[in-house]
């Protein structure tokens, strides 16, 4: 849920990242991290296990311009990807403003992609949204491994809505901006009819 | 919460929350204390904040409010609305204010954790009179 602050002129917005284990969403945030300037992203905080994945959630602020007089905080946060921890993502959907999907593009990754994809309708569902009210872009990450699926494919399986798509290889950095553009930008059009003038 | 299911908070609202916050903080003593949103936004904050992450402080605090609530609707209880972390040397309170916002407060052994309840309380009552005015 955005919240203007008219006393710091601020509109902020919350991002989530979601998708299965280990497909690359707390990667986006640290490439995000590590390739922003200090002064336009906070700290990043990363509750995770010992063997790195998500625990709890993944959470960078990051300022991104003005609009209308508006400063632009973005809220990132990805979700815990395993399966037993669905209260955990839930929580971190709470009033969503945004959201990115990545896709694990392996193909032995298909049905955890798809079980993902219906656990986030599912839990869109417990706050009575759906996918339509929120704006959403789709990452096909790990596009540089050699048992990838074909694009044309993962979008029958995982993309009938059209949702605008990005391929990536998040370890690299590569769409890993793109993707936050997009989504970034769609979002704050979802505002921006709302916003009134400073 | 306005019709496009946006939080909006007028510079009226904050100049009388942080009225609301000194008298809050004094009476208290507490070290420091943030108003958020329930999904961790910062709304105002009070106390020796710049020693701290206040924006990681307040996405933490929702992390564990919620949790907490959701524990709550587990185990069937629906009023857990309030908590305390106590440490050491320092503890934690956490207050919900109306359903949409989140009082957190830091504080050590120069107050009681009584004196903070009862003062979270008070802040929570009338903190939530403010933002549900119309002005």
């Amino acid at each position: 849920m955005a919240n203007l602050n008219y006393a710091d002129k601020e509109l902020n917005l919350k991002i989530v990242y979601y998708g299965t284990g280990l497909c690359g969403k707390t990667t986006n945030l640290r490439i995000v991290f590590s390739i922003m300037s200090p002064e336009r992203r906070g700290k990043m905080m990363s509750l995770a296990t010992e063997l790195d994945q998500t625990l709890f959630f993944d959470f960078l602020p990051v300022d991104l311009g003005t609009l209308k007089g508006w400063k632009l905080r973005y809220h990132l946060y990805t979700v815990p990807g395993q399966i037993y921890y669905n209260v955990s993502r839930k929580l971190v959907l709470k009033n969503v403003d945004g959201l990115v999907f990545v896709v694990d593009s392996q193909e032995e990754r298909l049905d955890e992609n798809i079980e993902s994809y219906n656990n986030l309708i599912d839990n869109l569902k417990s706050y009575n949204l759906d996918l339509g009210a929120i704006p959403m872009v789709v990452q096909y990450n790990k596009r540089d491994l050699p048992n990838i699926m074909p694009i044309s494919d993962l979008q029958l399986y995982l993309n009938r809505e059209g949702y605008t798509y990005f391929e990536s290889v998040a370890v690299r950095g590569l769409g890993v901006f793109d993707t936050l553009k997009s989504v970034c930008q769609k979002t704050i059009l979802k505002q921006a009819e709302n916003l009134p003038q400073i | 919460m306005n019709r496009s299911g946006t939080i909006e908070v007028s510079k009226e609202k904050i100049n009388r929350l942080n009225g609301l916050m000194d008298s809050f903080c004094a009476q208290a003593n507490t070290i420091w204390a943030i108003l958020a949103t329930s999904t961790g936004q910062l709304l105002v904050q009070r106390g020796f904040v710049r020693s701290f992450d206040v924006l990681a402080i307040s996405a933490l605090a929702s992390g564990v409010f919620n949790s907490t609530m959701e524990l709550a609707r587990i185990i069937g209880e629906r009023h857990f609305s309030e908590f305390l972390q106590e440490g050491r040397s320092y503890s934690v309170y956490y207050i919900g204010v109306e359903d949409d916002y989140l009082l957190v407060s830091l504080f050590d052994d120069r107050t009681l954790p009584g004196v903070v309840k009862i003062a979270c309380e008070n802040f929570a009552g009338e903190a939530g009179a403010i933002l549900r005015s119309q002005a």
